[in-house]
């Protein structure tokens, strides 16, 4: 009997769909469907994402000018701190796997939901207390330590309690954390569907699983880190205080074991989203499957090893910092295994130029260059000079926004007809696409020319030879916002205005595909058999509106 | 919450080498009274080893007998003898981690260290 | 949904088949699956937990490395015999968690019953020598970090060879590292008993037997990590 994925009727209205199966705020608030989850962390994470980005204007306004005065130099370290933490602790670092994998993972499993998913419901109320008390550290006077709480200037008394709020928020933000990871692995390790082997899996899978091996190993290390502080503050345990006995150098240690993790934490989840989207939009089987599953773990595992690359003017020993440097440069290794099996993927395949193929294209090109001046900053001797300026500002953005947040918008154009049931407009997502590749490059490529020329980072006013780079970053950062908008208005409009989605919109084998856009409440009537993620030999398309099917069940 | 899912054609596959329903391991009494009489005996041997005077070693032997003492729990109390590998994978995982976060650490403060305390006497000293 | 004791009649001893099968979560193929993944779940956890422990283990290993001659002398304020006795205790405590698994798997309803109290009775037991432990140096003035000034009274209590040494300057890490270690370990065991007292009420109601036993097992294997930190804790404070 030939193996097949179940039969979908290419007929689009769902009657049954998980949005209309109970109604009301608790059926939201207290649900336990992926689902709804993942929805709610996409809106909740989408509004860090603005206010994480209303505070990077205030901010580049006020780099305007190179005397500053928008805001007081007080109000920008706060504000700063706050982009910062925001933008990373509850956007960058839950972005993928909270919105788009809780959606997605059991889908793609023929599963009918996570393996724990009141586990899963309490993370994302955590997420939310977090997300909170990070909003309430600006009524309590703010923070102005940086988003990195270095001591001992972030727990001297005169810090006020926005410390403390922060160190708390941290620790609940890190606490759902772990626990998304550790409901991946499981629900990856123990409900794949029959016929669906490790070498069977989506490599958007793989690449929650490796990342949920760093969120539970590296994060507990984070929520450790919080209490001491939080303890050390209140009650001068003399841990990290040096007045008291302690050893600050230790805190980056502790915070730094988890927070250089944590950026692979980050860009794993968005190169599985480029995995997905470079095959099925080259219409070819991804080149290289078994090396990109095994650079994942590969990046997980080396991303352990290499901490103290921040640490390299901190008081960190000679020796240390010589081992740091030489293990960073191996960490680039799995990643040009990636990206050369991603571009072999495209070669000789039928490119299909949809948004969520455009960001992958500019995913690409920002992510060489990120990923290439993280080898300034590795290496030992060009890392002094370039330390705390804006060249290494330059860089994480570059992977943490360039990368991650232009797959995380590939990921949301891919599977928003399946989130939503709806299509999105085509033209309006490429030109927002254009418009944050544009803005994007705009804003930060000025910053690493002048990092280079000596522009210190986290300061609100700068020397005048910095002039020309800064107004060009904050025209950028105005372009990149307002493609990010008309993003976010085109997917919103889709809701009213876009076209009812097929089942399977794109022409993809994976399994979530082969169930209605949006899925009923308990995803499959039956569990499908898998086949190949990747193979889209037997997909023929009906027509624009009707999708995609398995050739032979046309006709049903 | 619909009704489970009961295709018996999908039960066994290699996506989930779970325990034959019905046919759980159950630690043997033997195990459970051995296992428990091991540790209350090293819990014995670790308070002597600690009066003899072991000099820079005593810290070596007791986290020695420690380790014996946890690996027990693990392995009878936790199971992870008769289980699949990979729980124990997991713990040892964690554990190797967690060392090696520690080895580098200390190596690091160890290098710098003494540079902080010779600082600290010469500020003691010019205070004087 | 019935309940596990409406729809079995408790007499029996063998379970009927099926059985259990009330408690299979609509996201699990069959109870195998159910218990596998739980179990795994379940160990992940005790993952992230020896991670957030080994950052204290690593505070106090930098500091003790920094400072041995510290750490020896402060380790004589600890009394070993209470700390040999609540080894003891946490020991005996995790035979009994083990036993209520096997009384669970086994179906034997008393013997889950009352290997759970005891477990919970010497968890109390734990708690209450912790606290006569605690509250001894805190009236004592030993407190931690900037805040430790022991008495002359417990300094009259230490051994010889330490009362004719100065008391050293930096006493109080030791103690941050002792209270910040023992504390956490401590709230662990009180969520343990808490989730013990949980186990409780569900047998009252009859839930666990050999057809399901999952959580019984979960919160065993929690309370063995409890355990195990322990095992380290008191040779590093209390011995050396």
């Amino acid at each position: 009997m030939t193996s097949q994925p179940a039969a979908v009727s290419p007929e689009t209205h769902v009657t049954d769909s998980y949005l209309e199966h109970g109604r009301g705020v608790r059926s939201w608030a207290l649900t336990l469907d992926h689902k709804r989850i993942g929805i709610m962390y996409l809106v909740a994470i989408g509004a860090a994402l603005l206010l994480g980005g209303v505070f990077a204007l205030v901010l580049r306004m006020n780099l305007w000018r190179p005397e500053g005065g928008l805001v007081s130099n007080d109000a920008y370290n706060k504000l700063f701190t706050l982009h910062g933490a925001v933008m990373i602790f509850l956007f960058v670092i839950p972005g993928i796997p909270a919105a788009l994998g809780n959606f997605v993972v059991p889908l793609q499993l023929g599963a009918k939901d996570l393996a724990f998913p009141r586990v899963n419901l309490l993370s994302f109320w955590l997420f939310v207390v977090g997300a909170v008390l990070f909003v309430v550290t600006l009524v309590v006077g703010g923070l102005d330590t940086g988003w990195t709480l270095y001591p001992p200037y972030s727990l001297e008394e005169s810090r006020g309690l926005g410390i403390l709020i922060a160190l708390a928020a941290v620790f609940l933000a890190g606490f759902s954390s772990i626990l998304t990871g550790l409901n991946f692995i499981a629900t990856i390790h123990r409900m794949r569907p029959p016929g669906m082997g490790w070498f069977g899996l989506p490599l958007f899978l793989w690449a929650l699983y490796a990342t949920g091996v760093i969120q539970i190993i590296a994060t507990p290390v984070l929520g450790i880190t919080a209490a001491m502080g939080f303890l050390e503050r209140i009650f001068h345990l003399g841990l990290f205080m040096p007045e008291y006995g302690g050893d600050p150098v230790l805190f980056q240690h502790f915070f730094w074991f988890y927070s250089h993790p944590a950026v692979y934490i980050m860009i794993l989840p968005a190169m599985g989203i480029v995995s997905e989207v470079v095959s099925v939009f080259s219409r070819k089987p991804i080149f290289g499957y078994r090396f990109i599953a095994m650079s994942s773990i590969a990046i997980a595992v080396i991303g352990f090893l290499v901490w103290g690359h921040h640490m390299f003017v901190s008081g960190q020993s000679r020796w240390a910092s010589v081992a740091f440097s030489f293990l960073t440069l191996l960490v680039a290794i799995p990643s040009a295994i990636k990206t050369f099996n991603w571009l072999a993927t495209m070669y000789k395949g039928a490119i299909v130029l949809k948004t969520p193929m455009v960001y992958v294209l500019t995913f690409f090109a920002i992510f060489a260059v990120g990923g290439l001046t993280g080898l300034f900053l590795g290496s030992l001797a060009t890392d002094v000079p370039l330390h705390d300026t804006y060249f290494v500002v330059a860089h994480f953005h570059f992977v943490m926004v360039g990368a991650v947040m232009t797959a995380f918008l590939a990921g949301l154009h891919y599977w928003w007809p399946k989130m939503t049931g709806r299509m999105y407009d085509e033209t309006v997502g490429v030109i927002s696409a254009a418009l944050v590749f544009l803005g994007f490059n705009l804003t930060f490529v000025p910053q690493f020319l002048a990092g280079t020329l000596g522009m210190p980072r986290r300061y609100a006013t700068y020397s005048p030879a910095f002039v020309t780079h800064n107004r060009l970053s904050t025209v950028g950062a105005f372009v990149l916002a307002a493609g990010l908008l008309l993003a976010l208005a085109g997917l919103l409009a889709s809701l009213r205005r876009g076209r009812r989605a097929p089942a399977n919109p794109w022409g993809a084998a994976s399994l979530e595909w082969a169930t209605s856009s949006p899925p009923s409440h308990h995803n499959f009537d039956r569990t499908p058999r898998a086949g190949k993620p990747y193979d889209y030999s037997e997909l023929r398309l009906v027509s624009e509106e009707a999708g995609w099917v398995r050739a032979g069940t046309e006709g049903r | 919450m619909g009704p489970p899912v009961n295709v018996p054609e999908l039960r066994a596959s290699s996506a989930h080498p779970a325990p034959a329903h019905g046919a759980p391991h159950v630690l043997p009494r033997s195990a459970l009274l051995g296992t428990a009489a091991a540790l209350f005996a090293l819990t014995a041997v670790t308070v002597a080893a600690a009066r003899l005077d072991l000099g820079s070693a005593s810290v070596a032997v007791a986290l020695a007998i420690a380790t014996v003492k946890a690996s027990l729990v693990a392995l009878f109390f936790m199971h992870l003898r008769y289980e699949h590998r990979f729980h124990l994978v997991v713990l040892v995982g964690a554990v190797l981690f967690a060392v090696l976060f520690g080895a580098f650490v200390l190596f690091d403060t160890a290098q710098y260290q003494p540079d902080l305390r010779a600082r600290e006497t010469a500020e003691r000293a010019k205070v004087r | 949904m019935a309940t596990f004791a409406a729809r079995h009649a408790p007499e029996h001893a063998a379970p009927p088949p099926g059985e259990g099968s009330a408690f299979l979560a609509v996201q699990f193929e069959d109870m195998g699956t159910q218990l596998a993944t739980g179990k795994l779940g379940i160990w992940l956890f005790l993952a992230s937990e020896v991670l957030f422990f080994s950052g204290l283990f690593l505070a106090y290993a930098v500091y003790r490395a920094h400072h041995p001659e510290l750490f020896r002398y402060a380790s004589l304020f600890l009394d070993w015999r209470l700390g040999a006795a609540n080894t003891v205790v946490l020991v005996s405590s995790s035979l009994s968690a083990a036993w209520s698994v096997r009384a669970a798997q086994l179906g034997d309803r008393r013997g889950l019953a009352i290997s759970l109290v005891l477990t919970l009775a010497l968890a109390a037991t734990f708690m209450v020598v912790k606290y006569f432990e605690y509250s001894h140096k805190l009236h004592n003035g030993v407190g931690w970090g900037a805040a430790c000034h022991p008495s002359p009274e417990i300094l009259a209590s230490l051994p010889a060879a330490a009362r004719a040494l100065p008391v050293p300057e930096h006493l109080g890490t030791f103690f941050s590292v002792y209270y910040l270690m023992t504390g956490l370990h401590g709230i662990h065991v009180l969520v343990g008993m808490a989730l013990f007292v949980w186990l409780l009420a569900r047998v009252r109601r009859g839930h666990f037997g050999p057809g399901y036993w999952g959580p019984v097992d979960a919160v065993a294997l929690y309370w063995h990590l409890v355990d195990m930190i322990w095992i380290f804790l008191f040779p590093l404070f209390y011995l050396i």
